[in-house]
């Protein structure tokens, strides 16, 4: 009875060992990967124009000042009361175009001041005083694809800033996307 | 009687069993001495996987085994995106050509997952700022796009073919464009003193800086949907032609 059971136990011990000996390999398989990262950090800020006036002999004189840190395009355009004459002399600078501006051909840089532009005021028949607001304004130069500014027929006077404001002091970045 | 029959019926068993592990011991001796003369001979290496990230053609990041190691080179991308002290202008398109090149003596299958996001510290990404506005101009045909795995923040792209030892592939993304859109987006901070409300306006991306990760995988071609299966976790169907297709999506 003993010998029987050492035998089984042998056959046993064979078995385990034949199988093992079978069985397929763990199954591993050929792999690799690498990465890399970078970036860059962005610097914006605010467009800021300021106009200077002078006037002489019924002559409005006009200069607009790039007193921000990214180029800008720039447009003026005149208001007056009924009756008032206004008529504008400007140099090649300078385009009319849409909605009555006249429109600086090319960006103005930080620092820079455009002139070459004045409106002579016909007063007419008006014995009151008068107001003639001059009206200016800026918008950012847009990039192409290519890296060149956009001309300044192709800028967007229309954009508005996405303002999101929190009144209880808490800060809000705006919308995503 | 009975016994000695039962007795028989162990001795036949006990002989089965040593037959076959004398066969599979035949058998591994054979594959070893085999091994050994090739590698012996012809230095035969079988495992020498390896992959390299290459941005406008140059390589940036690699790992590769070799002589029984692995070789990494880590860089970093972007590095030569702008010129010095110039500034990065929303709205250009700046040339971004990413591809991936086999310098392990093996083929393989790969796949690219691109991260975008931005950070101000450069260690973790902000979740309130958007990621769309880090425009990335990638191709299509070669690259096949994951939809079921991408996020805002992440791309995965396979390539579509064997990629074979030195081979590079085609740009998996040609160029990175931020979107001017993140010059108008402004955010507002009022704080009431006691002189008043004192109203802090700022643009709600400027001193972020973006950021740009690509992670490279690849994997053997032997066995190919059961290895990508296991390293990726994604089903996969090699065609006769060696073509990649997700059956997750048909493509």
């Amino acid at each position: 009875m003993k010998r029987e059971k050492k035998t089984l136990g042998l056959v046993a011990a064979a078995f385990f060992l034949a199988a093992g000996a079978c069985t397929e390999p763990a199954l591993a398989y050929f792999t690799t990967h690498v990465s890399a990262a970078g970036g860059h950090e962005l610097e914006l800020d605010f467009t800021t124009t300021v106009p200077k006036e002078e006037v002489s002999q019924w002559v409005k004189y006009l200069e607009i000042e790039n007193t921000g840190n990214e180029d800008c395009y720039v447009r003026v355009k005149a208001f007056a009361g009924e009756g008032i004459g206004l008529q504008w002399t400007a140099d090649g600078n300078w385009s009319k175009g849409p909605e009555d501006y006249w429109y600086l051909r090319t960006p103005l840089s930080p620092g820079s001041t455009a002139g070459g532009i004045s409106v002579k005021i016909d007063k007419g028949a008006a014995k009151d005083d008068f107001n003639v607001i001059v009206v200016q304004e800026c918008a950012p130069v847009s990039y192409g694809a290519d890296g060149k500014p956009l001309g300044f027929e192709e800028t967007d006077w229309s954009q508005r800033a996405e303002v999101k404001t929190d009144s209880a002091g808490a800060e809000n970045r705006g919308d995503e996307g | 009687m009975k016994r000695k029959k039962n007795r028989n019926r162990t001795f036949l068993l006990f002989a089965a069993s040593a037959v076959l592990l004398m066969m599979s011991t035949v058998g591994s001796t054979r594959a070893a001495l085999t091994y050994r003369s090739e590698n012996y001979e012809m230095k035969f290496d079988v495992s020498s996987i390896g992959v390299t990230l290459l941005e406008n053609g140059t390589a940036v990041s690699r790992r590769d085994y070799v002589d029984d190691q692995w070789q990494e080179e880590s860089g970093a991308l972007l590095t030569n995106l702008l010129e010095e002290g110039e500034s990065l202008m929303p709205g250009r398109s700046y040339e971004e050509r990413l591809s991936v090149q086999n310098s392990g003596s093996i083929d393989s299958y790969v796949r690219v997952t691109l991260y975008r996001g931005w950070t101000k510290d450069g260690k973790s990404m902000d979740t309130e700022l958007s990621p769309k506005l880090i425009g990335l101009d990638l191709s299509s045909g070669d690259w096949i796009e994951d939809v079921s795995a991408a996020t805002s923040e992440r791309t995965v792209l396979y390539y579509r073919n064997i990629l074979k030892s030195g081979q590079e592939t085609p740009p998996l993304c040609t160029a990175l464009r931020i979107d001017p859109a993140v010059a108008r987006k402004v955010s507002e901070t009022h704080t009431e003193t006691a002189e008043g409300t004192v109203v802090s306006t700022r643009f709600a991306y400027d001193g972020f800086q973006f950021q740009v990760k690509a992670e490279v995988d690849a994997v053997q071609t032997h066995n190919a949907e059961e290895a990508i299966k296991s390293a990726w976790g994604v089903d996969a169907e090699i065609a006769e032609d060696g073509t990649l297709r997700l059956t997750s999506q048909g493509q």
